[in-house]
């Protein structure tokens, strides 16, 4: 499961946006806590690392939602760039 | 001439009554439903208590909805005063307690918002009228959707002044209470009228509606449109977060004008999003609120070759913008400077001292109830007596052959993505944390699209543990997300000059090797 990838991604919003989010599943829209700009930080950030690399020219709004479902679009991309098939279902839970 | 915004309407919809004069998602709005719609609305105002000069608030997500209310507000001959519908309510709060509205007019998902910002305001609640469905009981909403609906559809008489202010927007103040720049009829129609002529827009436009209501831009977009019985496309604000997304909807929307804070036509260049040839359609691109950086004006003009690229210049005090330089062509470097060119006709351009002063059609009457302010920034006319020049405090150089170029600002205020930042406010809003023993805020130039990072500097109270994510928090609820620093440093002391004042030049220096320190980690990382 990808609960590693959801923990990671918590701990770059908390040290490098200043961001604390509650809960995996908190809408990070409705809650004011992710906008363009703390959204490009993000991927700065994360474009410093190669395993927690989101494909934005492939995900929708709904995919940033919640730290979950970025973590399921990291997951599906790592395991796509094994060449592997992805383990996590892209249906919402 | 006697013309005010509303009649912009009322002529498109007896000349073509079923053209559609707004479109937001799957949702259309035709001249007439527009027109129609504002009349009930009026009627219902009045009704409700609502005298000509009184203001008028409201809060709703984009949508077509708040459209409606701002020509209905402007038919009852009141001022609308659009707010944020991010928030936050303490600020919202402040605003609705400077402008004492008559009605707050809302609808969508913004009643916690709605219900915080109502506590706690001073005696004379404004009424509430909740323009949805299910009003909720808890705000006791004076009148709602169904009210309106039964008002009379018939335009409401009501005196035309086109020198009466028709809104008031509220842009950020440096001691930490935002200011009210009164913006009248004239002021809009002055600007509206010249592009109209310069641009040549028609009833063939499909315009973009990209900037909130709450920002002077999106009164082009709107009252720009409706001169020209155009169609305006709201561009849905969470699509600023996708650029693949946002040039789809150009696509989509076939848009033919696209007006924007530069910040946003950076973010598609970065994101290379753009095909060769792209949008046909397109026949126009302006920007206004900050430096559009000279690659990413080269990148759109190699791109859509077809359109027309516009520099526009200007703040809300001088009304949407007061200059503006046509691109001749694809700059040949991408070191080449765009200029703020020249005044838009009616508006006067001077360059005093190294300041930018403006004058003419657009210029505001001033601050809404703040004689002081008004008169330090709306100072005589330096050539003409009994005129008056707003002063912008941004600097500029005019080269010999008469263009002008910006070069920076006189004070602490920054644009960041458009937004017009003034480092005080902030600094005033952390003050009231309990917690900070002292704080400072500076700007720092960035490398991102956003062009400005805000950092902060800040001093706990002697024995308390404070951390940013915390203090970030505290003081979203007090100022928007646009104002929140990027950067945040805790020290023992802030750093003075002999003076005794905060040395913000040092505090910039530190924030910005430890920036460039980054940049090299990323950089070999």
């Amino acid at each position: 499961m990808h609960s590693s990838v959801v923990d990671e991604l918590i701990a770059v919003f908390r040290d490098e946006l200043h961001v604390e989010v509650p809960s995996p599943d908190t809408d990070l829209f409705d809650s004011g806590l992710l906008d363009s700009l703390q959204l490009v930080q993000l991927l700065l950030h994360l474009e410093q690392r190669p395993d927690l690399r989101i494909p934005l020219e492939e995900v929708d709004l709904y995919d940033l939602r919640s730290v979950h479902r970025l973590a399921r679009v990291i997951a599906v991309r790592a395991a796509l760039d094994r060449g592997g098939t992805p383990a996590v279902p892209r249906a919402e839970a | 001439m006697s013309r005010v915004l509303q009649d912009l309407v009322t002529a498109q919809a007896q000349r073509r009554p079923e053209a559609t004069a707004v479109v937001s998602g799957t949702d259309r709005l035709s001249y007439s439903d527009l027109d129609v719609a504002a009349n009930r609305l009026a009627r219902t105002l009045r009704a409700a208590g609502c005298r000509p000069g009184d203001r008028v608030c409201f809060l709703a997500p984009k949508s077509l909805a708040p459209l409606v209310w701002m020509l209905g507000i402007l038919k009852a001959g009141a001022m609308y005063v659009p707010l944020d519908p991010a928030g936050p309510a303490p600020r919202l709060r402040r605003i609705v307690a400077a402008c004492e509205p008559c009605a707050i007019l809302a609808a969508g998902r913004v009643e916690p918002l709605l219900a915080e910002l109502m506590q706690g305001l001073p005696s004379l609640l404004p009424l509430i009228g909740w323009l949805d469905a299910c009003p909720p009981c808890e705000l006791r909403p004076a009148f709602d959707e169904r009210d309106m609906l039964r008002a009379d559809a018939a335009p409401l008489h009501c005196a035309a002044r086109p020198h009466a202010a028709a809104h008031i927007l509220f842009t950020s103040g440096s001691t930490g209470m935002p200011k009210g720049v009164i913006v009248t009829h004239a002021n809009v129609m002055a600007f509206a009228e010249w592009a109209l002529r310069h641009f040549g827009l028609d009833s063939t436009d499909r315009v973009s509606g990209h900037t909130p209501l709450h920002f002077d831009l999106s009164t082009y977009d709107v009252f720009g449109t409706y001169a020209a019985g155009a169609e305006l496309h709201l561009v849905p604000p969470q699509l600023a977060l996708l650029p693949h997304r946002l040039t789809d909807f150009i696509r989509v929307s076939r848009l033919t004008q696209w007006f924007s804070v530069p910040s946003v036509l950076n973010y598609m260049a970065k994101a290379d999003v753009l095909a060769p040839g792209d949008f046909p359609e397109l026949r126009r691109v302006m920007w206004c609120g900050e430096v559009l950086p000279t690659p990413v004006l080269i990148y759109w003009m190699q791109r859509v070759p077809h359109a027309r690229f516009t520099n526009l210049y200007g703040p809300t005090e001088a009304t949407i913008a007061s200059s503006y330089y046509d691109v001749p062509a694809c700059p040949a470097s991408p070191a080449e400077a765009i200029p703020i060119g020249r005044a838009c006709d009616g508006e006067e351009l001077l360059v005093i001292d190294g300041e930018v002063c403006l004058a003419g059609a657009g210029l505001s009457p001033g601050y809404w109830r703040d004689p002081q302010k008004t008169a330090a920034a709306f100072v005589p006319h330096s050539r003409r007596p009994g005129e008056r020049m707003y002063r912008t405090g941004d600097l500029a150089r005019v080269r010999a052959d008469g263009t002008v170029h910006l070069i920076g600002r006189a004070d602490t205020q920054i644009k960041s993505r458009g937004y017009r930042i003034e480092l005080g406010e902030i600094e005033a809003a952390l003050g009231t944390l309990p917690g900070l023993r002292e704080s400072a805020v500076v700007a720092i130039p960035s490398e991102g699209f956003e062009q400005w990072l805000i950092c902060c500097a800040y001093v706990p109270m002697p024995g308390v543990a404070v951390a940013p994510p915390a203090l970030r928090s505290a003081l979203s609820r007090l100022v928007p997300a646009y104002m929140l620093p990027a950067r945040w440093n805790e020290l023992t002391a802030l750093p003075r000059t002999s003076s005794g004042k905060v040395d913000r030049p040092r505090l910039k220096q530190e924030f910005e090797s430890e920036q460039a320190e980054c940049t090299r980690a990323s950089l070999t990382s």
